[in-house]
C-alpha cells in the first residue's frame, strides 16, 4: 500500500503558496504528494478521518460562543492530539518515521492549525520549525502525536488537554525529556500539575530532580503507583528548594 | 563558563558488573557488536536480521556471581537485567527483557533475542536507527546506606549499541528528484543525483535530515528490486556520491583546520566518518577513537587527503565487487 509524502522543495513551495494567500484544494495537495510504497502499510491511510477531526476542532474554535478551553491554544492543541493520535497510532512504524509523511500532514491536513497555533512564527518567517520534521519535538503534527501517545494507556483519556496554557510544560518537561518514553511518568506528573497548578517557578526544582532521578534510574519501569510516588516526593522537595531560595533572597 | 557542578552518580557501583557489561557482545546476524560499538546494516537487514545480546558462556557467567558475592556491595537477589530498544525521532522504547540476575546468569541461557518472537517499533524505523541497551539495576528498593544505591530500579552497569541503516547513518534517505525538484534548484535536466546541504558538515547535527534527492524512476527502479546485482551496485555508488557532496563542502569551510574530532563527532561529518572509518562493530572504543581522528586529518591534508579519504570510502562500500559482478564479473 502506499502513503502520501512531500519532499522539503515541495512542501517549501506549498507553504509559500498558502502564506500567500492562496486557497489550495484538498484534492490539489493530494495531488502534488509523493506517494511511497511499503508492505507494511496493509490498509490505505484514513485521511479523511484526519481531515474531520481538524474541522471538528476548529468549528469549536471558531464558534462565536465558546466555552474557554476553545479559547486556550495549547488545550485546543492537546484536544486536537487527542482526537488524531489514535488514527495515525494504527500506522506502521515505517511510515511514521519518514520525514515526509509528517510534512504532507502538516500542509495537507492540519495546515489551518499549523497557521492558528504558529502565527507569531509565521510573522517571524520562521514555519520550517514546524513543518520540516527535523525535529520530532517541534513539527505540529508530530509533537501532538508524542504528546498524547506519551500519556495513553491510563485511566483518563484526557491528560493531553487538561491543564490550561500549559505549551512550556510540556515542551520543556515532557516532549524534549525521556520522559517522554515513561508513561506512568509523563501521566503522573500531568496530574500531579493538574492538582496543584505549580508555577513555572515552582514546577523548575521539580524538573530538575526528575531529570536527575533519571540520571540514574530506569524510570520507564515504575508502575503507575510508583510513579505517582516519586513525582509527589519531588513536588515536595522542590517546593522545600524554592523555600530555601526565597529564604536566602530574603536576607 | 558555567561554574555548576552535580554529583551525576551520588553512591558506589560495582566494578565487578561494570567490568562484564564492557565485554558484552550484541550479536547481528552473523556479525559481533562490541560494547559501545555501532553497527550499519543494509534496508533489508535492518528490518529482517536476528539481533541478540550475548550474555557470554557459562563459565563466564558463574564467575560473575561468584565475583559480585565477593565483591559484597550489592546482593544479587536485589539486582535484575533490563534490555532495552530505542528510537529517538519517534521516542520509541521498548522493554526487551526484565528478569533477575540470578536467572538471566545461571539458567536463562547465553543470549537474550532483541527480534524474536517479535520485532520491536525501534527495529522498525529504519530511518531513524536504534539503540539497544542493556542494563543491570536494583529491581526492587533495598534499604538506604551511605553511599550505596537504594531506590528500585537504578542502574549499577549499562552497555549499549547503535545499530542503523547506512543512509540512516548519516542522516538522509534518497527522495525522489522531480520535475519540481529540478525547477527549485535550477537544476539541468537529465540531473540523476543532487544533495542539498545548507551549512558546513561539519555545522550540521547529527540527528538532522539532509536531502539527498534521486531521479524517480532510478528510485522506483531500486525499490522494485533492491536486492539485484545491479540495484546493489548503483545504491553503493550513490552512497559514494552522497558521501563525495559532504566531502565538497566540507572543504570550503573555513574553520576546518581547527576541528578535533570531539568537535565533530555529533555532527553529520561525525556520522559519516563513523560510517567510513572500515572498522569492525567490535572494534573497542579507544581503537575507535584514534581511527576517527586520523580520518578527519586526512580530510584536512591539502588536495590528496580527501582523495584518499573517498578511496577509503569506496573500499568500506566494496563498490569494486559490487561494479564487478554489475559487469559480469564474479559471478
Amino acid at each position: 500500500m502506499k502513503y502520501p509524502t512531500f519532499p522539503e522543495s515541495v512542501a517549501s513551495d506549498l507553504i509559500a503558496r498558502l502564506l500567500g494567500g492562496e486557497q489550495i484544494e484538498d484534492s490539489a495537495l493530494d495531488g502534488a504528494s509523493v506517494w511511497m510504497e511499503t508492505p507494511s502499510l496493509e490498509q490505505a491511510i484514513d485521511i479523511g478521518a484526519l481531515r474531520d477531526a481538524v474541522s471538528r476542532i476548529r468549528a469549536l474554535v471558531e464558534a462565536p460562543v465558546s466555552e474557554p478551553i476553545w479559547r486556550d491554544h495549547d488545550r485546543v492543541e492537546g484536544r486536537l492530539a487527542e482526537e488524531t493520535m489514535p488514527i495515525l497510532a494504527t500506522l506502521p512504524i515505517e511510515v511514521l518515521d519518514d520525514r515526509g509523511f509528517w510534512r504532507f500532514l502538516s500542509i495537507a491536513i492540519f495546515w489551518w492549525f499549523v497557521a492558528w497555533r504558529e502565527e507569531a512564527a509565521i510573522v517571524r518567517g520562521n514555519i520550517s520549525t514546524y513543518t520540516d520534521a527535523r525535529k520530532s519535538t517541534e513539527q505540529i503534527p508530530l509533537r501532538l502525536f508524542l504528546r498524547a501517545r506519551s500519556v495513553a494507556g491510563g485511566d483518563s483519556n484526557d491528560l493531553a488537554s487538561v491543564l490550561p496554557r500549559a505549551a512550556d510544560f510540556w515542551r520543556s518537561h515532557v516532549l524534549r525529556t525521556q520522559t517522554c518514553s515513561a508513561p506512568s511518568i509523563a501521566r503522573s506528573l500531568v496530574q500531579m500539575q493538574e492538582m496543584h497548578g505549580l508555577s513555572t517557578t515552582e514546577i523548575r526544582p521539580l524538573a530538575r530532580r526528575l531529570n536527575r532521578v533519571w540520571t540514574n534510574t530506569l524510570l520507564f519501569l515504575y508502575s503507575e503507583d510508583e510513579a505517582a510516588i516519586l513525582v509527589e516526593q519531588l513536588r515536595v522537595q522542590g517546593m522545600s528548594d524554592v523555600s530555601a531560595a526565597e529564604s536566602d533572597s530574603d536576607e | 563558563m558555567s561554574t555548576t557542578q552535580r554529583v551525576v552518580r551520588p553512591f558506589i557501583g560495582s566494578s565487578i558488573l561494570e567490568g562484564f557489561v564492557d565485554l558484552l557482545k550484541l550479536r547481528v546476524g552473523v556479525e559481533e557488536v562490541a560494547s559501545g560499538g555501532r553497527i550499519i546494516l543494509s534496508d533489508a537487514d535492518y528490518n529482517h536480521v536476528p539481533i541478540s545480546v550475548d550474555l557470554g558462556d557459562a563459565r563466564a557467567r558463574v564467575d560473575l556471581l561468584v565475583a559480585l558475592e565477593e565483591e559484597g556491595i550489592y546482593r544479587v537477589e536485589d539486582l535484575e537485567l533490563v534490555i532495552i530498544a530505542s528510537s529517538n525521532y519517534l521516542k520509541l522504547l521498548d522493554i526487551l527483557h526484565q528478569e533477575p540476575l540470578a536467572k538471566a546468569l545461571s539458567t536463562g541461557g547465553q543470549s537474550r533475542s532483541c527480534t524474536d518472537p517479535l520485532r520491536p517499533s525501534a527495529l522498525q524505523a529504519r530511518r531513524s536507527g536504534c539503540t539497544i541497551s542493556l542494563y543491570i539495576s536494583l529491581s526492587k528498593e533495598i534499604e538506604a546506606e551511605p553511599m550505596k544505591a537504594w531506590r528500585a530500579h537504578t542502574w549499577l552497569a549499562s552497555a549499549d549499541w547503535r545499530v542503523s541503516t547506512q543512509f540512516a547513518a548519516i542522516s538522509f534517505s534518497p527522495k525522489p528528484l522531480t520535475e519540481q525538484v529540478l525547477k527549485d534548484f535550477r537544476l539541468p535536466k537529465g540531473t540523476m543525483r543532487f544533495l542539498l546541504l545548507e551549512e558546513s558538515p561539519a555545522q550540521t547535527g547529527a540527528d538532522s535530515s539532509i536531502e539527498y534527492f534521486v531521479d524517480e524512476e532510478v528510485l522506483r527502479a531500486l525499490s522494485t528490486n533492491p536486492k539485484s546485482i545491479s540495484s546493489i551496485g548503483v545504491q553503493k555508488q550513490l552512497f559514494i556520491d552522497a558521501i563525495g557532496s559532504i566531502v565538497s563542502a566540507l572543504l570550503v569551510d573555513d574553520q576546518l583546520s581547527t576541528y578535533q574530532w570531539d568537535d565533530v563527532k555529533q555532527s553529520l561529518l561525525g556520522n559519516v566518518i563513523e560510517a567510513v572509518s572500515g572498522l569492525g562493530p567490535a572494534t573497542l572504543p579507544r581503537e575507535r577513537l584514534k581511527r576517527h581522528s586520523e580520518l578527519l586529518e586526512q580530510l584536512k591534508r591539502g588536495a590528496g587527503g580527501p582523495a584518499l579519504f573517498m578511496a577509503q570510502v569506496e573500499a568500506v562500500v566494496e563498490v569494486a565487487s559490487a561494479t564487478r559482478s554489475m559487469l559480469g564479473g564474479d559471478q
